[in-house]
């Protein structure tokens, strides 16, 4: 019944516009950030090696798709997450507003495994996202701004990676992204099972991101015991595979915290879904 | 009296060569850099520089008298600024500096007579040159530029098989990185902090190029030094 | 036998107590009536029985089974519609129903949708979004999704809320069908106590939170008195009448020359022919044992 039910919640995230303005906006978005690279990508270069050019001389062709698909992703590490919990936030309230729910909950299934078809659905559409990202950024990328090695300006410096040295690089950066991408869905499913509409959910999972980004790039003391358990702090883990050697350490650390997360608030979901007394 | 004039002889050759004035011992370099009508080099080119990490690099340079210098790389190449070309194009025009003669050197084995060389002009991106020359071979062995933009820069130079033309096999930058400012990430690194950023004050970075084979007096279109 | 069984159902929510303590049976082939006034804790018994609120108390089974332990075994073999049936506004009646009908224990056929869609006068419509349908087509979609995995047990909340004289005759029918033809068991919530008098067979009162009465409709009725409903000519000579006659009756005025009298035994032929003696004019005695009568009475006390 898991897997049926699975299959109707999928066709009920294809069914809704909203689904699809979220693509579509994440289309526009990456057109956008590449339309301005091709006009005006050298100044965005020169900023990047301005403090190295006085003795030194990049040589090759520095703005290429492998650059520009890395500043996409730095770039849209916020916006993509507000896309998801957009079709994620309502999973659950969404059904509770529209009296959905009544007819849902009486039917031979457990309301675990509604919630965990719910959130299969919602990794399912985040993969979606995440895929479609990788692919306008890295194989349109590519096809407009050509192949290249990959400069990249890290907090230890810059590291310069050779382009066959980058595929894995990108396969293992999307796949923590989706990771910190799937943490958001499913915190957004959570504060779905605790609403009873559909906004309610989006707002508070944006402003948990934006709270907790906040917190942690504050320099006060007080909140060093926390940064490295908050969400946020590994969201950007992908950025660590780009760095050489890569830390694995700290890559292994970011996603073990990630996947505690989504494990514990799915967890919540289910206990909070299974003794909701549905009166809608 | 043989050996008097066999002993004669020699002294004065050795007087001849080590009497050499500066003028001519730049002069001894120009003529083998003048040989070179133009040159295409297969390089690698290894970085060591602070807070950059880059893997060793492919190159070709291409260069064509008499100032005509191209370098193409696959990837990313990273290169000074100063110390490839500059020099030798700087040297070919005399009446643009003056020449001192200074004290000997040895550079690996090689007894080297250094000849210190002063712009005229004040608008010249070189400050002050230190040519060390091997006045047998009329063979350069290190430089020591002092530019206005990027500082001091010394370079080695190593000779293999097209040392009748001046080229190096083995080029050896040493780069002054003290006015680097470790530049903040681009997009904020949410897990920085522990990796703080710093002034380093004394630091080289070193960049050697090595050359893997010349193709030298080959021919080279001029459309080769047209910019992408 | 009996097919659902409550016993001393309860629940809470916070201090306030929705249901006290109500207990009742339906049993094989029932058409059962549920009622209660407003309040009542009608509602919260059928979300009780449907799990989708969790009992504090008390114990319910479906064919002998616990349904806290068996739950989807249980409303496998169940069908409901709580209040207004909703549907996925966005998509089809079809897919409307291929996705409640994928989940609802069996599994079906494109044809045997669109069978089930003709069966309640859908036909042409499957493809058209839900959010363009009235209220009634709703209802009708909502028995399609109801029925369409066959279950034993039909739970109806309020059927027939919204629906014009001729969707309420059509529920009725309904109904009736799915008893007779197909040997369903229904539980039937509604205000429509004249609905419930017509088709129900046997049926529980509750009132603030707590079972009133339970038995066959029939077997209840004829347990009340008999009222009449007299329309006279000449209302004093009734009043009068009455009053030497028959001082042990009640009665009140219902409105002008129409009187309503409550009756103990059945004296209706020996009053009629006082009255028509007495010259009062009697144009109309209707004799009346109405469940609507018998639902105020329990109620009230």
């Amino acid at each position: 019944m898991l897997w049926k039910n699975t299959r109707n919640e999928w066709i009920k995230i294809t069914s809704k516009i909203r689904s699809y303005l979220g693509i579509g906006a994440l289309t526009v978005l990456v057109v956008v950030v590449q339309v301005a690279l091709k006009a005006d990508g050298g100044s965005f270069i020169s900023y990047v090696t301005a403090s190295f050019e006085q003795t030194l001389s990049f040589n090759g062709k520095i703005l290429n798709g492998n650059l520009v698909a890395f500043i996409v992703l730095q770039m849209l590490i916020v916006h993509v997450p507000l896309l998801i919990a957009l079709v994620t936030g309502d999973l659950l309230s969404g059904e509770e507003a529209a009296g959905t729910i009544r007819m849902l909950a009486t039917k031979p299934i457990s309301r675990t495994q509604i919630v965990l078809s719910k959130w299969i659905a919602a990794a399912l559409y985040t993969f979606v996202m995440t895929a479609w990202l990788a692919f306008l950024s890295l194989v349109v990328g590519k096809f407009i701004f050509g192949e290249g090695d990959l400069i990249v300006l890290n907090s230890s410096g810059l590291n310069i990676i050779a382009s066959d040295d980058l595929p894995w690089r990108f396969a293992l950066s999307m796949l923590i992204a989706f990771l910190a991408l799937l943490t958001v869905s499913t915190l957004s499913l959570c504060f779905s099972a605790f609403a009873k509409n559909s906004v309610g959910p989006i707002v508070a999972t944006m402003a948990v991101i934006i709270l907790f980004t906040i917190i942690g790039t504050l320099d006060v003391t007080v909140f060093d015991a926390i940064k490295p358990y908050m969400f946020t702090t590994h969201m950007a883990a992908w950025r660590s595979v780009f760095e050489v050697p890569l830390p694995w350490d700290a890559v292994w650390e970011s996603i073990v915290v990630l996947l505690v997360h989504i494990v514990v608030l799915l967890g919540i979901t289910i206990l909070r879904f299974n003794k909701k007394d549905i009166t809608s | 009296m043989i050996l008097r004039l066999s002993l004669f002889v020699f002294l004065a050759l050795a007087h001849a060569n080590f009497a050499q004035t500066s003028e001519e011992l730049l002069k001894g370099v120009i003529l083998k850099i003048n040989s070179v009508k133009d040159y295409k080099a297969d390089i690698s080119i290894k970085a060591e520089i602070p807070f950059v990490k880059v893997p060793i690099a492919k190159a070709t340079l291409y260069f064509k008298q008499k100032d005509k210098f191209k370098v193409v790389s696959k990837g990313i190449a990273i290169l000074p600024k100063q110390g490839i070309s500059d020099l030798t194009s700087f040297l070919s025009n005399e009446s643009k500096y003056t020449s001192l003669l200074g004290d000997s050197k040895t550079i690996g084995d090689i007894k080297t007579k250094l000849v210190t060389v002063i712009p005229n002009g004040e608008n010249n991106e070189i400050i002050l040159a230190k040519v060390y020359i091997d006045p047998t071979e009329s063979l350069i062995y290190r430089t020591v530029l002092t530019t206005k933009e990027s500082g001091t820069v010394t370079v080695d130079y190593t000779y293999g098989q097209n040392k009748k033309y001046g080229l190096p096999n083995k080029m050896t930058f040493s780069v002054d990185v003290k006015k680097f400012k470790m530049p903040k990430s681009v997009a904020s690194d949410i897990r920085n902090s522990e990796k703080k950023t710093k002034d380093k004050k004394e630091n080289k970075g070193v960049i050697t190029i090595t050359v893997i084979g010349y193709e030298v007096n080959k021919g080279i279109s001029d459309d080769t030094f047209k910019k992408d | 036998m009996a097919l659902i069984s409550v016993s001393n159902l309860s629940k809470s929510f916070g201090n306030f107590k929705a249901v006290k303590n109500v207990s009742f049976e339906v049993r094989e082939g029932d058409v059962f009536g549920f009622l209660g006034p407003n309040g009542a804790g009608k509602s919260t018994t059928i979300r009780c029985l449907l799990s989708l609120i969790k009992p504090s108390g008390g114990e319910i089974e479906f064919f002998n089974q616990n349904l806290a332990s068996n739950r989807n075994a249980v409303l496998s073999k169940v069908g409901c519609i709580i209040e207004k049936p909703d549907f996925y506004k966005y998509l089809s009646a079809y897919k409307n129903l291929e996705i409640f009908g994928r989940i609802s224990g069996k599994d079906l056929s494109k044809m045997e949708i669109y069978k089930f869609l003709d069966f309640v006068g859908l036909t042409g419509r499957e493809k058209d979004k839900v959010s363009g349908f009235s209220h009634g087509m709703k209802q009708r979609l909502g028995i399609a999704q109801t029925l369409m995995h066959d279950p034993d047990i039909i739970i109806l909340d309020e059927p027939t809320t919204g629906l014009d004289p001729q969707g309420i005759i059509e529920v009725r029918n309904l109904i009736l069908r799915l008893r007779d033809e197909q040997n369903k068991t229904v539980l039937l919530s509604s205000h429509q106590l004249s609905e419930i008098e017509i088709i129900a067979n046997r049926m529980v009162i509750i009132n603030k939170g707590e079972t009133i009465v339970e038995g066959s409709v029939q077997e209840l009725l004829e347990k009340q008195s008999l009222n009449l409903q007299i329309n006279v000519m000449n209302e004093s000579i009734f009043e009068s009448t009455l009053l030497q006659s028959f001082p042990e009756l009640k009665y009140h005025k219902v409105y002008p020359h129409n009187y309503h009298v409550e009756m103990v035994s059945d004296t209706s032929a020996q009053l009629n022919e006082k009255l028509v003696n007495a010259g009062a004019g009697v144009k109309s005695i209707v004799p009346k044992r109405s469940l609507e009568d018998f639902f105020i009475k329990m109620t009230e006390k």
